[in-house]
């Protein structure tokens, strides 16, 4: 299905599509964390979506505008992506667990979780994934900073020319 | 090999035609153990541990636990410019290189819109798929070794050390290639290049029928493999696997055919797929998908133009507009995915990597349930993975 096609569809069956935009010929639908699960459910088993192949979810760290939770499927069958969205706060984000829906969401959630300090209700093995026990922070929040940065600025912040000068 | 037990016989040996009685149950309930695997195994490429639940030498229930070569490469990629990121991402998987700078720098073109000369977009096949051959070669010679045979490992480190010549004189390098730049290539091929290609096209395809005879013919092979470790379409599809472990399962998907990018879309080629899903079709996928491979590559040759490898203009800085997007390339492991949101800056302001391994390694807790302990060095062979690119 096209993208439009697609986003109208899903507008129209789930009511929960908060906002779309097409950018590159990439479809991405926006939805609250009430909704999440559901928009998911239909995602996969609507005859016209049939998103069968999980590919990734992830989040964004986007400061003072909270977490973007990003879910990337694709549709085996159908032939189209989708990136379903959702804003989390910076406080305490918590949005429930896909991993009863596809059952890959589970690791790239422990993953997220770990990273971002983003809580999955319901998940079923909620621990680290990468990280240590004792590792203290998430690292992929942008208020983390690497080791190395903190003793020094990144020297490739110079433009070229100022570099030369 | 299973001996039926119910008919009392046992064949060949001088006990045939002896009647066994087997008292008890088959399924007798012994107590549960727990045993662990690695993180130093030589069959798991790298440093990958698992944890399996054992009742006698049936597999209760297995978790692979990741993690120790975790080194950050989505943190990394935050403060390192796009030309940098170009020889970051080559390391995660360090047995497809080319392919995972050709995701990155895919990605960045498409953001910047920019146009890659016709040239370059060739010899980018050309490359990948000589990438392609060095990784599957590597897979068919150690997953012969992990059941038994070591001539298999021998041949494959000959055909990947003549590959690695080849790619070494176009990129300089043997294994992290970094050939890609934002909008074309290093530098051009050398002189010479396509001649020495496709006479090694001819050598590999001859020396295939070797590995053909030596392990798909081959009977104690086959005991270990068909029929071990069968793992539905569905189940892949729901983890997200991809590459030859999803095409064995049945499922014809390759984004190489699917969505093609580069110039993939005036090759011709088939995507193989398995029947059963087993660990037999996983090897035989890998195989055959080697096969096309090297066929692509003599169709580069016929219709590699000639012309720049680089656009006229480039600009000084790579700085992709505001915005974001999905990326993703058949490796040779399978979907390798990057995505990119960029704020405008001369950094990605988040690089997710989507790598093939990460999603095969994660199915393992459903696929190995069921199956027997001196089975699962058979299977984790089969589900061709690269711990790097499971732990980024």
């Amino acid at each position: 299905m096209k993208a439009a096609e697609l986003s109208q569809h899903l507008k129209e069956a789930t009511g929960a599509i908060e906002r779309d935009e097409v950018l590159n010929e990439q479809l991405s639908v926006w939805t609250t964390s009430e909704k999440w699960v559901e928009v998911a459910t239909h995602l996969r088993d609507c005859g016209k979506c049939m998103f069968d192949y999980f590919t990734f979810l992830s989040a964004v760290d986007f400061e003072d505008e909270g977490f973007e939770i990003v879910l990337h499927v694709y549709s085996i069958r159908r032939q189209h992506h989708i990136n379903v969205k959702l804003t989390a706060p910076r406080e305490n984000p918590s949005v429930p667990t896909l991993s009863g829906v596809w059952r890959g969401a589970n690791w790239h959630e422990r993953e997220t979780w770990e990273m971002f300090g983003i809580n999955f209700e319901g998940h079923p093995h909620l621990v680290k994934l990468y990280l240590t026990e004792a590792f203290e922070g998430n690292p992929l929040r942008k208020d983390f900073l690497l080791m190395t940065r903190e003793a020094k600025e990144w020297p490739g912040e110079q433009e070229p020319k100022e570099h030369a000068g | 090999m299973a001996v039926d037990v119910k008919s009392g016989i046992l064949p060949g040996g001088p006990g045939e035609g002896v009647e066994v009685l087997v008292s008890g149950s088959a399924d007798l309930a012994t107590e549960e153990m727990l045993l662990n695997i690695g993180p130093q195994h030589p069959s798991t490429h790298g440093v990958l541990r698992l944890v399996i639940a054992l009742d006698g030498e049936m597999i209760h229930s297995a978790e692979p636990v990741v993690g120790y070569m975790h080194r950050g490469f989505e943190k990394m990629a935050e403060v390192r410019d796009y030309r940098q990121i170009i020889a970051l991402v080559n390391r995660h998987d360090w047995l497809s290189a080319f392919c995972n700078e050709l995701g990155v720098v895919l990605a960045v073109e498409k953001l910047m819109g920019l146009d890659v000369p016709l040239r370059a977009q060739w010899i980018r096949v050309m490359m990948a798929e000589w990438n392609r051959i060095l990784n599957h070669l590597m897979f068919l010679g150690s997953f012969g070794l992990e059941l038994g045979a070591m001539t298999p490992m021998f041949y494959a480190f000959r055909e990947r050390e003549d590959i690695q010549e080849l790619m070494e004189a176009a990129t300089g390098a043997r294994l992290h290639f970094t050939y890609n730049r934002i909008g074309g290539l290093k530098e051009d091929l050398p002189r010479g290049f396509m001649q020495h290609s496709a006479a090694l096209v001819k050598k590999i395809r001859h020396r295939m029928d070797d590995y053909a005879g030596l392990l798909l013919g081959n009977e104690i092979f086959k005991q270990r493999t068909v029929g071990i470790g069968k793992l539905p379409g569905s189940v892949a599809k729901e983890f997200g696997c991809s590459g030859p472990i999803l095409q064995a399962s049945g499922i014809a998907e390759d984004s190489r055919k699917t969505e093609p990018y580069l110039t993939y879309d005036q090759c011709e080629f088939e995507v193989p797929i398995g029947v059963q899903g087993d660990s037999f079709d996983r090897f035989n996928v890998l195989f055959q998908r080697v096969h096309q491979s090297l066929s692509i590559i003599e169709q580069v040759h016929d219709k590699m133009p000639a012309g720049p490898i680089m656009p006229g203009k480039m600009p000084k800085n790579i700085k992709p507009p505001e915005g974001w997007i999905y990326a993703r390339t058949e490796n040779p492991l399978g979907e390798c995915g990057y995505y990119l949101v960029s704020k405008g800056g001369k950094e990605p302001w988040r690089l997710k990597m989507r790598t093939p391994s990460f999603s095969n390694v994660s199915m393992l807790p459903a696929l190995l349930p069921g199956n027997l302990l001196p089975d699962l060095i058979a299977i984790l062979g089969s589900v061709f993975f690269v711990v790097g690119d499971v732990d980024r």
